[in-house]
């Protein structure tokens, strides 16, 4: 193919007709493959050896990748259908954990709405480290860390409300904290006032001027048991790895028709992700990649993606390879290959009809 | 070599100018829509609960970037400051325990506030021979361009506001530029310095702009207050509906900031606004829709392609973020989609064809934009 692009530039939403046409030749990309790729994709998201529309050369002939966002989050579809029971199971867990009295449920949609965005930057930041872990890259960004440094504050300077609405700090308090943390260079408050907008994943909510913490992201923090360390010691090293299982686990009960665990768990992560402002790099591997996938599947059924586009797309420094591994590795997307000759037919037959 | 150098800085030039007057032009859009939708026709204000934000909502949407970036902080950061201080205020006057009459330095930010606000202090230390933090310039340009826009007011001390003849000559200084580059250009940081010890302080203007009733509107107000919507201002009490769901001042603290930074050429967000009057042109023509492969068209062309998805569903996190609708075309194969746009963006473009036709300019910008 001597095109830029797999799909053609003018008709980017062929991406649906041209995944349906051709996901009947797919083959599942092997685990070994992934690795191999992962190691030596070491070139940027340009690398003109794999993602580029010729195709990507293997000993079974020239293939191009397609990836998309798991099947394990098919079962989030039905999410509508089985609104009412999903929001009284929400509700029983805001009581079980003493949150129900601050949590309100009257906008349902909102409760049934994973925010895309922010767990696309929980997975950036979980990327990251992630792949500092296996030594992809030296850097593993600060997200985290700093959100779990924040968390540990918050509920060290807090006053438990007397009505049973958690822990809060009074504005003052909540100003000095904000302070304590712009002196590193982070600020906390203008990302957790724009949280506002979906409470369930809002880290603060915020009642006249009590700065309260969302009962779902110190659930979340409790339920990360040992994984955490008031230090910072365990977590700052394995909080990618540590995310991922959550959201491992998160998807293995989506699988099992068990939705509400599934959005409390995701909620909760991304409640807990409080520096949603930081990191060109988890902006780039994560935020537009991930929901380049989840958007087009939840919004239009788009199975897969070609890979090359998404790279030309991305145009980051950061090599793709060990992105989609860690990517794969934790279940968030699946990755396939089509030959390159039938991707090339799909296309042309696309043009004609 | 040389002459396509030049040519090129010329480029270079026209397009910073283009930037900087669409950014003036946004920044006056949204006092005149303020003007009329916060005041009375003769000039009276508005109470809480009576105000019609859905023009400031559709000038929020069209300003509201995507990403937020490192220069465009420093802006939201200072009016989230103000913003959150006067709020704090009104909770306390409304709970009885501070009556409006006994506010002071606390409603708004001293020179010590900002420098804590910023994480580093006006003047650097000795080693430096006390030399102006460049950082300071750009806090000062933004200061100056809220003040001439009378978003925020100047205290001597805890509760008296510059005369207006002191006003007239600070306003008179900015009128050139409020782009500060030397330390005999910072008048409001060295007012403020001038007057700490006597509480000297700059307030979001409840006294010429009505900030107060936005604040109230946007943070609700105890029952019971004469044209005021019960909320959640008051501590303790029960969340209730709110008036107005979106954070104007963010916006517009980013747009401040994008303003002051278009001249070192580190504006954001250029590309965005393009592909946002774009799609508002095309959507207008064609009954508030445009065919998705339009719409990635669109991105693809200004250079913000990885952006187009995000866009999509950027509501979900961010109320002053425009929302979008898909709709698959009935029998179309290859299946396609039209994207039904927002109504308050392309209000927040046929805002500026308001403008234009009161400034009596007939450049169409939106001409062949298809």
């Amino acid at each position: 193919m001597s095109r830029s692009r797999i799909i053609p530039r003018n008709h980017p939403s062929w991406d649906y007709s041209l995944w349906e046409s051709i996901k009947s030749q797919r083959e599942l990309m092997q685990q070994e493959d992934i690795d191999y790729i992962a190691q030596r994709d070491g070139t940027g998201s340009s690398n003109e050896d794999y993602w580029t529309t010729n195709g990507r050369k293997t000993p079974s002939g020239t293939v191009v990748d397609f990836i998309g966002l798991s099947s394990n989050f098919d079962n989030l579809d039905q999410a509508p259908n089985l609104r009412e029971s999903i929001i009284e199971e929400l509700e029983r867990k805001a009581t079980r954990i003493g949150g129900r009295k601050l949590l309100d449920f009257s906008d349902s949609d909102a409760w049934l709405e994973v925010n895309w965005p922010i767990l696309a930057k929980v997975v950036g930041a979980a990327i990251a480290s992630s792949g500092k872990e296996q030594d992809f890259w030296r850097t593993s960004g600060k997200d985290a860390r700093q959100s779990h440094k924040f968390w540990g504050e918050m509920m060290r300077d807090g006053t438990l409300d007397k009505s049973g609405k958690g822990t809060y700090l009074e504005y003052e308090n909540w100003q000095e904290l904000v302070e304590r943390f712009r002196q590193h260079g982070l600020d906390p408050s203008a990302a957790v006032l724009r949280g506002q907008s979906h409470l369930p994943s809002t880290p603060v909510i915020v009642e006249g001027n009590r700065y309260f913490q969302n009962p779902i992201a110190v659930d979340h923090r409790e339920r990360m048991g040992d994984g955490w360390d008031s230090e910072g010691g365990p977590f700052h090293e394995h909080h990618g790895s540590l995310t991922f299982e959550v959201i491992r686990k998160a998807t293995a009960s989506l699988s099992n028709g068990k939705i509400s665990d599934f959005l409390w768990a995701i909620h909760g992560l991304c409640a807990y992700h409080v520096m949603r402002e930081e990191g060109l790099i988890q902006h780039k591997i994560g935020l537009h990649l991930v929901t380049n996938l989840a958007i087009r599947r939840n919004t239009r059924k788009v199975g897969c993606l070609p890979v090359p586009d998404i790279a030309k797309s991305l145009d980051t420094g950061f090599n793709l390879g060990p992105v989609l591994k860690i990517l794969h590795d934790a279940g968030l997307i699946d990755w396939y290959t089509v030959d390159v000759s039938i991707v090339e037919a799909a296309i042309a037959e696309l043009q004609n009809r | 070599m040389n002459n396509n150098y030049n040519i090129h800085d010329y480029l270079k030039y026209l397009e910073l100018r283009t930037i900087f007057q669409m950014l003036l032009d946004e920044l006056d859009d949204f006092d005149a829509v303020w003007r009329r939708s916060i005041f009375e026709e003769d000039g009276s204000q508005k109470f809480p609960g009576t105000v019609d934000y859905s023009d400031l909502l559709a000038w929020s949407k069209g300003n509201s970037i995507s990403v937020d970036q490192s220069t465009i902080s420093m802006g939201r950061s200072l009016m989230t400051l103000l913003a959150d201080r006067l709020r704090n205020c009104l909770i306390k006057s409304d709970e009885g325990r501070l009556a409006m009459r006994h506010w002071d330095r606390r409603a708004g930010a001293t020179l010590t506030d900002l420098e804590k606000e910023f994480s580093t202090e006006v003047i650097m230390s000795r080693k430096y021979a006390f030399k102006v933090n460049p950082k300071w310039f750009r806090i000062e340009s933004i200061l100056q361009e809220l003040f001439i826009r009378n978003n925020i007011d100047l205290y001597w001390n805890d509760d008296t506001l510059i005369d207006n003849s002191v006003k007239r000559e600070f306003a008179r200084a900015f009128s050139d530029t409020t782009n500060v580059e030397s330390r005999e250009r910072m008048f409001i940081s060295s007012f403020l310095k001038d007057n700490l010890d006597n509480g000297g302080h700059i307030r979001l203007s409840h006294e010429n702009k009505n900030w107060d009733v936005y604040i109230r509107d946007r943070y609700g107000a105890p029952p019971g207050v004469f044209g005021v919507q019960e909320g959640n201002l008051e501590e303790g009490l029960t969340l209730g509906p709110k008036y107005l769901q979106a954070d104007l001042h963010l916006a517009y603290g980013e747009t401040i900031s994008r303003k002051i930074s278009w001249k070192n050429g580190k504006e954001r967000g250029l590309n965005q606004y393009k592909a946002r009057i774009k799609i508002c042109d095309f959507a207008t023509k064609h009954d508030g829709k445009i065919p998705l492969d339009a719409y990635y068209r669109i991105f693809f062309m200004h250079g913000a392609e990885h952006m187009a998805d995000y866009y999509l569903t950027r509501s979900v996190g961010d109320r002053t973020a425009a929302e979008f609708q898909l709709h698959e075309v009935e029998g179309s194969d290859p299946k396609s989609w039209l994207v039904e746009v927002d109504p308050g963006l392309i209000r927040w473009r046929e805002l500026h064809r308001d403008r234009r036709r009161e400034r009596g300019d007939d450049e169409d910008e939106g001409k062949g934009s298809e």
